[in-house]
């Protein structure tokens, strides 16, 4: 798979003496599920917002297919790499769904059909289709989080990152959205995903970057990265409830990470390698 | 920070006393000198670089816009240039008073921005409270009060992030031309908004579940500050001081540092 973002030694602080980003150098590729997790204050939405230009690397560089983020603007880099943002009131203030899902769209100058088009398509996606004509503010956190998303699908890009996509929202919005952000990914986009939500992780995430102290202190995937006890404690997170059990259970081998996959590990079925 | 051990109504009253040291004067040499000791005493306290840029703007930008503003309207002294508002007549001049006013304007918003942007970016609103309460003012209007400047940072927050919301979809304050980006800041507006009538609405209900009430005088701050001696010393030396600037300036004869005696 060919990499779409590229960090090389990135470096980023808001103040010179404190630096929130220390040297973090990675590869996002094509279609890939990324989760990055770690304590508050570890530098994971800082090193997301790299990804798009909003923050401009002090020392190293981050490409965006292959083009140095320096050299680009937000609004240019918006093409390619959406940013969906924790709090969706911090972006709607159109009087209609339709309206707010189009403001990408038009930014990008695209002709009346195609933004029209672009929209329904939106829609269609989170499950809000024939909601266009609706008024957003006063809707439930959950539609207002799925206009959020459709606001940026609209625009097409090829990487979403969601910061905390499931905050605030209840269990049935919680699943909602992370089968919205599975289809995503199924018809192509790749998805990196800030999160605090380790049951998330463990059941959606291919890769998960850990993230201490403004250092990437471990990739890998899920199973790997909860075996890793140590790191997670110094980076403040903790392995998903399933995970621990079976730990504490002495179960051999790969351990579950789901409740699906424990249900299979205890019944013996077959599918649990 | 010497600021932050002294007795809070102190360093209120200290700066008051600052901030009416430039309306005394109309002289841009006495303001530009007033403007110099305010500056060195704000840079020995220490002052931010995110504040030495936020003053250079505000107060930079407020003492060039004063100025421009004032340069026509004043009609004292010898003119260098008349003539007059096209269609309603209205006279403008630009006199040799006139320039020395205008500039006077300047250095006095120059110097209001610089004192007031220090006391309100270094003080807690807690301080506020506490220095506003020591000079009489009822505690639940110093609160009041120090919750609104409190609000600010918090909006401004708000507006950033806002800002960069709109820019990942694509929205670029940067480019169009001057009515464009006007338009583009309209779109900030709605979420600033309505995110700060919500914050609003949170803080409310936040001081309502702890009991707070509007003339309530049983509250009483855990660690109050005591006046030192020194303070009073130095308070009284300060009303003393311009007292007397302010006799040399408005009554004595002389007016020095006056150019239009009778307008402040």
């Amino acid at each position: 798979m060919s990499s779409v973002i590229e960090l090389d030694d990135v470096w980023y602080g808001y103040d010179r003496e404190k630096p929130v980003l220390n040297g973090v150098s990675l590869q996002i590729r094509q279609g890939e599920f990324v989760a990055v997790i770690g304590g508050n204050g570890s530098g994971k939405t800082t090193l997301a917002k790299h990804c798009n230009g909003l923050y401009k690397p002090s020392k190293g560089s981050v490409k965006v297919n292959g083009c140095d983020t320096k050299t680009m603007s937000t609004a240019e880099l918006a093409r390619t790499v959406a940013y969906c943002y924790q709090n969706p009131d911090h972006q709607i203030f159109h009087s209609t769904i339709a309206a707010e899902v189009s403001f990408g769209p038009k930014n990008m100058g695209w002709p009346a059909e195609k933004i029209e088009q672009a929209v329904n398509e939106a829609l269609e996606a989170v499950g809000l289709g024939g909601m266009g004509e609706a008024e957003p503010y006063f809707s439930s956190k959950g539609t207002r989080q799925k206009i959020a998303v459709a606001s940026i699908l609209a625009m097409k890009p090829q990487v979403i990152v969601l910061d905390e996509p499931t905050t605030g929202l209840d269990y049935r919005g919680m699943l909602e959205m992370m089968e919205l952000v599975r289809r995503l990914h199924a018809a192509g986009h790749t998805i990196i995903v800030i999160t605090h939500d380790m049951r998330l992780v463990a059941e959606y995430a291919e890769r998960v970057l850990v993230m201490h102290r403004g250092s990437l202190v471990c990739d890998g995937d899920p199973q790997s990265v909860f075996a890793a006890p140590d790191i997670l404690a110094s980076a403040q997170v903790e392995a998903p409830a399933v995970y621990r059990f079976g730990e504490a259970a002495g179960m051999k081998g790969p351990l579950p990470l789901t409740l699906q996959q424990m249900t299979q590990k205890i019944a013996g079925g077959g599918q649990w390698r | 920070m010497a600021m932050k051990h002294a007795h809070p109504s102190f360093v209120l009253l200290m700066f008051l006393l600052l901030g009416l040291l430039p309306f005394l004067f109309q002289d841009p040499r006495a303001l530009a000198v007033v403007w110099l000791c305010n500056l060195v005493l704000i840079a020995r306290l220490g002052w931010k670089r995110s504040m030495v840029k936020a003053y250079a703007l505000v107060g930079g930008v407020g003492a060039v816009f004063a100025a421009i503003t004032w340069l026509p309207f004043t009609n004292v002294g010898v003119a260098y240039w008349s003539g007059s508002v096209p269609l309603i007549n209205y006279p403008l001049q630009v006199t040799d008073i006139g320039v020395l006013w205008a500039l006077g304007m300047g250095l006095r918003l120059a110097n209001v921005a610089l004192l007031s942007m220090y006391y309100l970016l270094s003080t807690s609103p807690r301080e506020i409270a506490m220095g506003l309460r020591g000079l009489g003012v009822p505690f639940s209007v110093s609160y009041l009060l120090s919750l609104i400047f409190r609000f600010i940072p918090l909006v401004k927050n708000d507006l950033a992030t806002i800002r960069e919301a709109q820019m990942v979809r694509g929205m670029s304050t940067v480019e169009g031309n001057a009515f464009e980006r006007i338009k583009k800041y309209g779109f900030l507006l709605v979420p600033l908004i309505f995110s700060s009538l919500k914050r609003v609405q949170l803080i409310a209900n936040a001081l309502d579940a702890k009991g707070f009430q509007i003339r309530n005088s049983q509250h009483r701050f855990y660690r109050s500050k005591r006046w030192k001696k020194a303070e009073v010393v130095m308070l009284l030396a300060g009303v003393c001081a311009v007292a007397s600037l302010f006799y040399i300036a408005r009554v004595h004869p002389e007016h020095i540092g006056v150019l239009i005696p009778g307008r402040i």
